[in-house]
């Protein structure tokens, strides 16, 4: 799978491999628009493996069935996750994506000073349902 | 009381007796139970009274404590939501009286060897899960065995753990669907389905506690109405004269999503809205 944006950029290392942190900065860069069917669909992958293994590794399979590294994402990038996952889940109205949200930020530092604003969104959600 | 072909795989737990339970309260009960007695796991304070009372013993005491906690369990449920024409489940059940033959597996865990082994030989084709693990393919690929589920959500849409829950945020009704069991996470092919109105919480209850009534809800709320999807199902086989092998089922779409675990401010959330009657 060569996975590629909407704006165009490509997801994977190559065609055999999915690098995350370089979907993550795609997401970014798309400033909240709409997710295709397909970055949707890898949104929601990550999330699984988030919320059921508690780790998201840098290099995956193409189809992310298979963590190709034992790293694991940087801490930048799972803050900037923290922050896409709720903006998503403010766009689509989607309470999964702030579950993972919720598990990734007691993952991350809690005395994170960074995580602060992200939590006051996380309550303002919580509070809209 | 009509003999079902069916044997049901039972873990000790609150749903393996309200299948049973509710099960023989519709006039159904299931030809055979195959009780699993799964090899306890031991901390080191359980190796240390094992030492002293011995396998069996250590079962007893577990059991004791384990009814004792359902007791007050049963009490706190009570006490939140109305519980008009529910069964208690927490009182002990003497799973002979529940079936025609009865067996006890001593086992590892719901893929050991030994149950695939006994399942291959058994005389029944229709087996109902009650609960006991991720059940993996080498049992359910055994030629010429079915095993049947019934999961809290409405599938595809509501997949995974939490149902419940996940069903209440955001459907505003818990679902069940009864389903046969395949590789995938809650994908099976459908039986039947259907959604419920959400617990009666009784007056004056806004304020209980996130954790307790969640775990009360999961311990009897959840089982009750997982009992009566499969008593459902059991009386549309019924009424259509024919048995589970005869009954329309369909293949899920591929679509819907697949839920996981809910973090606690989660639960806390839908908790709250439940016990202020907003479902």
């Amino acid at each position: 799978m060569s996975s590629v944006s909407s704006n165009g950029n490509c997801f994977s290392v190559d065609d055999d491999l999915f690098d995350t942190e370089s979907f993550i900065n795609d997401l970014s860069s798309m400033d909240g628009a709409e997710l295709n069917s397909e970055q949707f669909a890898i949104l929601d992958r990550l999330c699984k493996k988030n919320d059921v293994v508690s780790s998201i590794k840098k290099v995956y399979t193409s189809n992310l069935s298979k963590a190709k590294t034992e790293e694991e994402l940087s801490h930048n990038a799972l803050v900037l996750f923290v922050e896409i996952l709720i903006d998503y889940a403010f766009y689509y109205k989607d309470p999964k994506f702030i579950n993972s949200a919720l598990k990734l930020v007691d993952r991350v530092s809690d005395s994170d000073d960074e995580l602060k604003p992200l939590k006051v969104r996380i309550v303002s959600f919580l509070n809209s349902i | 009381m009509k003999i079902l072909n069916v044997a049901v795989l039972v873990n000790d737990s609150t749903t393996a007796k309200a299948y049973l339970l509710y099960m023989a309260k519709y006039g159904y009960m299931p030809r055979k139970i195959i009780f699993l007695d799964f090899v306890l796991e031991l901390g080191v304070k359980s190796k240390a009274v094992r030492l002293f009372l011995g396998d069996s013993g250590l079962k007893k005491l577990k059991k004791i404590k384990q009814d004792r906690l359902d007791r007050k369990d049963w009490d706190v449920y009570r006490s939140l939501f109305d519980t008009t024409d529910e069964i208690d489940l927490s009182k002990g059940l003497d799973y002979r009286d529940c079936c025609v033959d009865y067996v006890e597996l001593q086992i590892e865990n719901i893929n050991d060897a030994e149950l695939i082994e006994y399942i291959k030989k058994d005389e029944n084709n229709l087996f109902i899960f009650t609960g006991g693990g991720i059940v993996k393919q080498d049992l359910l690929a055994i030629d010429g065995k079915s095993f049947v589920h019934v999961h809290p959500g409405i599938v595809p849409e509501i997949k995974g753990s939490d149902g419940l829950l996940w069903s209440l945020l955001l459907r505003g009704k818990p679902g069940m669907s009864c389903f046969y069991m395949d590789a995938g996470i809650d994908t099976g092919i459908v039986l039947y389905r259907k959604e419920y109105a959400a617990p009666a919480v009784l007056p004056g209850k806004e304020q209980a506690k996130s954790d307790a009534v969640y775990r009360v809800l999961l311990k009897f709320f959840d089982p009750r109405l997982r009992a009566l999807t499969l008593v459902e199902l059991l009386k549309k086989i019924d009424a259509e004269g024919g048995g589970f092998n005869k009954i329309e089922a369909c293949k899920q779409k591929a679509d819907g999503r697949t839920y996981f675990s809910m973090h606690e401010l989660l639960v806390s959330e839908v908790v709250s809205k439940l016990m202020r009657g907003l479902y």
